[in-house]
């Protein structure tokens, strides 16, 4: 038989194509044996993660319902251990056993489970079952239960028992929930059913449980009506079939093979298995996927032919054409292989892999799983792509690789936010946390870190360099999940709030800076310290607007050339200043680098932000200065261009933003109100001095006195301020001797000449009487005060009566020797009298008529007892009846509280501050009467001969007894004169007055602080107990019985007969001093 | 506080071991002073040492003086250093009991 040639032809072709075919083939087959290993290497890893992120979705189903069902627990152990219900809880609604405590007990379920709102729609019911009987009860729930669950709870109650009989319910883990899923009685819904145990007195009585709703099973089916030579089934977590869609009559097969698989595969995955698997009555191809059911346990597997795979069954789930091209690639590939006989992964691969895994030391080849890669990349990200490009903010995949987020994907909007690319991002597997800004980053870290170990979603708010090193604030919020590769990815959107984050910190910083304005203003408003409340405020602003650097800039002239001069500095400690101590001190207006500034700070205009945006030649010079970005706000004081304030910033190239701008601009003007104040008062003030100097000349001569000099044991200031016209107020002083000297005060009625001699008539009559009375005496004694008013009323009294005038008058002797004031007033406005003692003041009031007034008054005399530190305030009614424009008189109680306030300071200086503000009451310098006014404050008699003083800080503890004593003798000792008797009577004294401190006054508490100042004058020797305890007074005055009836009560005795004066001060804040005054002519 | 007695005769003699007697530690004394004073009719207190005596001291004192008194006992104060006669001065012990410059003067001036 020839052969025929043309046949021979197509057979030689055959070969060739044969032969083509087969190089082709053999390129397949290495990548498709290549991907199988590596599928296999994977496989390993993909089913841990798979198990843990099912296991992290259950539990985060279970967290829903977890309180409720808490909350149930709780309520039913505290019914049953109330006792008010037995074991047996009301039956469910069809109850036997009273409807109405069932009704109460479904009220209470109800208000319970309010509460959890959110969770009751899905809830089939509530369900208890006590331990020992086959009693279940149902709760209905908030809408009524159609579930018909009986078999179910058998179900979860068959569950429950075994896990209690393995000692898994225990009282010690009370709170934890068993969840199971399983099919409604009508097979028609998945349920989720949860289970906690009930105890009481710690034992296990029941347990209560919860059904949920999950799904129609009609959904988890669907897709396969029609498919009828498709099939599925579903397994549950022990990998027994609960459903499937075909009929099997080999049902033990079945159960092994989906066990198989079922345990194995928890990801959709797919299989080829060859011919021949149970469920298949013919013999044909067939691929197997599984898929876990979401929120359970369960796994559903499809087993699909191939002719139903090809009719691309699978775009019903896969719904992206791109990724199931993928598919399609190798699952054709993989087809043809299969007719070619070769092996692919069948049941029984299935089964040696999961025993390898198990075992888990088989050895796994390592081989690239390059193909997967792009297999899962493909899949994974590009329907992503597609969907993202059109959100709002960037969508972004990150997984956690190295301690670092590796970007997995970027949608194309990133480039928008962070200007870089997608493929930028990805390809070079940038961290994601290097972008975001360096005081953010360890919190970014720790969100992801928590979110990863947690599986909750990280949320945070952080500012992210730009390609451009610009500031970008995003929101980032990222889900974690596992990812195949049993990594956690989070996939996550980055949304851009710079303007919003701008905004608001710009907010918060305008509030803070009007904060310290508002600060600032209130202590210009006081102006103690010029220069201490300027830099207070300046470092307040520092602070609040975090500037490296404050300036204030004063303009002057420096030979005839506008330059400005730097009066204040404040730098943030925090930062070195990079200037060191080379203060910058002046710049010039009309040269250099800064002259540009002149023209916009003369009108008024801020210059704000980056140096770099600044002109060259500033921008040098204060990059010289390392200043990175600047504010300056120019100060104007009224209309007066005055300087400027600069706050630098050495840290960062920020932005001045109009709301923080506005509010240096308040501060600035608060300090420029306040150096316009400053100006103006210092001002006014000379205009006022300078006018009053030629009307008070006339009055000095004529009716003033002169202050007498050197009275050792008090100071004494005057001030008049005559008005224009010649005024009636008078004053003089007599200095008998150096202890005693009278002061008199007075204020004829009515203005001008006749007024004045009227008041010089007053005063020589005066000055007569007293010489009059002294001569006239047969002793060497002082006429009394009551006698020489006396003496001048006789005298003046008639004429004045004639001129139809009289003279208020205030006449007062200071006897400094016994620390007395004697006073009469003759209707002048009442002393004050300021006690240092209980820093309060007095007024001495008296009942006398001015002289002139009445022929027979009577004057009389009383005396006060002045101590050092006493202020006495004479003043004519001139001060007291000042009024401002709104008609108010200044008062006498201004003045006392005046009086009060100043004390502390020498007698001038209490006037010149009355002076200040009465001035300032009135809004004037002129007053509409003569201001006289006299201070004296009273000194201390050895104020200016103290020869030695010492100081003793001590407890309370009466141990401490010991310590004063040794430091009084020591003390005394310094002074050779002293008698060894005198100084142990000092000791004793002070002794006591301690010790009557530490055990009434500190009532026995050995911690407080007792303060001994001892001083040796050139008179006396002076000790003060300082204390902060119960004030001490001197209650015994007698003596105490010495017969020994008596054991106490010596102490204030023995100081009185130890020491010659024994004081009590206290003042309202709680100090006490007890003053022991020892003479050294001391005749005890 | 212990307290050593030295028999003089029939008299107990008692030196005060401290160089103070005020508030902080004259309690101590007082316990033991009166204990004395139950066993022996005549008490002399040596107070050389005492430096320093004030107001509880004295309190003490006197109430022990009084004690003796009412129990038909005598007490006798000797050697006050200067500091201490002045405060005994200023309560006028003198007054009620015997302040003398020794033991043996004190002892002398007891009643058989």
């Amino acid at each position: 038989m020839p052969s025929d040639p043309i046949k021979k032809l197509s057979d030689k072709y055959h070969l060739i194509i044969a032969m083509i075919a087969g190089l082709f083939l053999l390129g397949v087959l290495a990548l498709l044996v290549n991907d199988y290993y590596s599928y296999k290497a994977d496989a390993k890893m993909q089913t841990r993660a798979r198990l843990a992120e099912r296991a992290a979705s259950v539990d985060a189903f279970l967290s829903q319902t977890k309180p409720a069902l808490l909350a149930v627990q709780q309520w039913i152990e505290q019914e049953l251990v109330s006792g008010l219900k037995n074991e047996s809880l009301p039956r469910d609604h069809s109850a036997q056993t009273g409807i109405e405590s069932s009704l109460t007990f479904n009220l209470k379920l109800v208000r319970i489970l309010r509460t959890y709102n959110s969770i009751l729609k899905n809830v089939k019911g509530f369900f208890y079952a006590s331990k020992n009987t086959d009693q279940v009860t149902i709760f209905p729930p908030v809408k009524a239960s159609n579930v018909n669950s009986v078999s179910m709870i058998k179900f979860a109650r068959k569950l429950f028992e075994e896990k209690a009989a393995k000692g898994a319910v225990k009282y010690s883990d009370s709170q934890r929930i068993f969840s199971t899923t399983c099919l409604d009685d009508d097979k028609k819904t998945v349920l989720q059913i949860q289970l906690i145990g009930i105890y009481k007195n710690k034992e296990l009585i029941g347990f209560v449980g919860v059904a949920v709703a999950l799904k129609k099973m009609s959904a988890l089916t669907a897709g396969f009506e029609n498919h009828a030579r498709s099939r599925f089934f579903i397994l549950d977590e022990k990998h027994r079939v609960v459903a499937r869609n075909f009929q099997c009559d080999k049902s033990k097969m079945l159960d092994d093979f989906a066990s198989a698989l079922g345990h194995y595969h928890k990801e959709p995955a797919f299989y080829i298995s060859k011919t021949g698997e149970p469920g298949f009555a013919e013999t044909q191809d067939i691929f197997i996927f599984s898929q876990p059911v979401k929120d359970t346990n369960w796994e559903l597997v499809y087993v699909v032919t191939r002719q139903d795979f090809l009719r691309g069954f699978f775009s019903t789930f896969l719904k992206d054409m791109i990724a199931i091209a993928g598919v399609l690639v190798f699952l054709t590939a993989a087809n043809y292989l299969i007719r070619k006989n070769f092996v692919l992964p069948s049941v029984a691969l299935v089964k040696h892999i999961r025993e390898e895994a198990e075992t888990g030391d088989a050895e796994i080849p390592d081989v690239p799983a390059t193909w997967l890669r792009w297999f899962r990349m493909i899949s994974d990200t590009l329907p992503l792509r597609a969907v993202t490009a059109n959100l709002p903010g960037a969508v972004f995949q990150v997984r956690w690789q190295d301690q670092a987020l590796e970007v997995v994907f970027a949608s194309e909007r990133i480039s928008d936010l962070l200007g870089i690319s997608p493929a930028e991002l990805t390809h070079s597997g940038s961290d994601l946390l290097e972008l975001v800004q360096q005081e953010y980053k360890k919190i970014a870290r720790d969100m992801f870190a928590l979110s990863a170990k947690n599986l909750t979603p990280a949320s945070l708010e952080c500012p992210m360099w730009t390609a451009e090193n610009q500031t970008v604030w995003v929101n980032l919020l990222a889900h974690p999940r596992f990812s195949s590769d049993s990594n956690i990815v989070w996939d996550g959107i980055m949304l851009d709030i710079t303007k919003r984050k701008r905004t608001e910190r710009a907010l918060v910083r305008r509030d803070a800076i009007l904060h310290a304005v508002s600060d600032a203003a209130e202590r210009f408003l006081e102006i103690s310290d010029w220069d201490q409340d300027t830099q207070k405020s300046m470092q307040d602003l520092g602070r609040v607007t975090n500037a490296s650097r404050i300036l204030l800039f004063k303009n002057t002239r420096a030979a005839g050339k506008l330059c400005a001069t730097a009066t204040q500095q404040w730098v943030d400690k925090s930062t070195a200043d990079p200037l060191g101590a080379e203060m910058i001190t002046a710049i010039s207006y009309e040269s250099g680098a800064f002259s540009c500034w002149r023209e916009p700070l003369e009108k008024a205009d801020t210059i704000v932000g980056p140096v770099e945006d600044l002109p060259d030649a500033p921008q040098a010079a204060l990059r010289d200065q390392q200043v990175v970005s600047i504010a300056i706000v120019p100060v104007f004081a009224g209309r007066n261009w005055w300087g400027f304030l600069r706050l630098d910033d050495c840290r960062s190239a920020r932005e001045w933003s109009g709301a923080e701008l506005d509010a240096l601009r308040a501060a600035v003007s608060v300090l420029g109100a306040a150096i316009e104040r400053r100006a103006t008062e210092t001002e006014l003030e000379r205009a006022r001095y300078r006018e009053l100097d030629v009307g008070s000349r006339i009055q000095k001569q004529l009716l003033l006195g002169v202050v007498p000099e050197d009275i050792p044991r008090a100071s004494i200031a005057t001030l008049t301020i005559p008005t224009q016209q010649i005024d009636g107020d008078f004053t003089d002083f007599i200095k008998h001797d150096p202890r005693h000297i009278d002061m008199l005060i007075g204020d004829v009625m009515g203005k001008g000449v006749p007024a004045a001699l009227l008041g010089a008539a007053i005063k020589s009559s005066v000055l007569q009487a007293i010489s009059q009375l002294v001569c006239a005496s047969n002793v060497t004694s002082l006429p009394t005060i009551e006698e020489i008013i006396t003496t001048v009323h006789r005298k003046v009294c008639p004429q004045m009566i004639s001129l139809r005038s009289f003279a208020t008058m205030c006449y007062a002797r200071f006897d400094l020797e016994k620390y007395r004031l004697d006073l009469i007033d003759a209707g002048h406005p009442n002393t004050i009298h300021f006690h240092k003692s209980c820093s309060k003041s007095t007024l001495l009031n008296s009942e006398n008529m001015p002289i002139g007034f009445c022929e027979n008054e009577v004057y009389q005399q009383h005396s006060y007892r002045i101590e050092p530190g006493d202020v006495l305030l004479f003043y004519s009614d001139g001060l007291m009846e000042a009024k401002n424009s709104a008609g108010e008189i200044f008062g006498v109680q201004r003045l006392s509280d005046l009086v009060e306030e100043f004390s502390h300071l020498e007698p001038d200086k209490i006037l010149r501050e009355i002076y200040g503000r009465v001035a300032h009451f009135t809004h004037s310098v002129s007053f509409r009467d003569d201001l006289t006014c006299i201070a004296v404050k009273i000194k201390s008699p050895t104020d200016s001969r103290l020869v030695h003083s010492q100081t003793l800080v001590m407890s309370s503890n009466l141990e401490d007894l010991v310590r004063l004593r040794k430091f009084i003798k020591d003390f005394c000792n310094r002074e050779a004169d002293l008698s060894s008797k005198f100084i142990n009577q000092l000791e004793l004294a002070v002794n006591e007055a301690a010790s009557n401190i530490m055990r009434h006054a500190y009532e026995g508490l050995p911690d407080k602080q007792i303060i001994l100042d001892a001083r040796i004058l050139e008179d006396r020797v002076l000790f003060e107990l300082t204390h902060w305890g119960k004030p001490l007074s001197q209650l015994q005055i007698s003596a105490p019985a010495f017969d020994g009836s008596q054991q106490h009560g010596f102490g204030l005795y023995l100081i009185r007969n130890c020491v010659d004066e024994v004081n009590y001060i206290s003042d309202e804040r709680g100090k006490s001093v007890v003053r022991l005054t020892k003479l050294l002519n001391s005749v005890k | 506080m212990e307290l050593t007695l030295e028999q003089l005769g029939d008299i107990a003699v008692v030196k005060l071991p401290v160089d103070h007697l005020d508030a902080s530690n004259c309690e101590e004394f007082e316990t033991p002073l009166l204990g004395v004073i139950d066993q022996h009719s005549k008490v002399i207190l040596d107070l050389s040492r005492v430096e320093f005596i004030d107001s509880s001291g004295v309190g003490v004192l006197l109430f022990c003086v009084r004690k003796s008194d009412n129990q038909g006992g005598q007490i006798s104060i000797c050697n006050p250093t200067e500091s201490v006669a002045m405060a005994f001065d200023l309560v006028r012990m003198h007054r009620l009991c015997a302040v003398t410059g020794s033991p043996e003067e004190s002892a002398a001036g007891f009643c058989a």
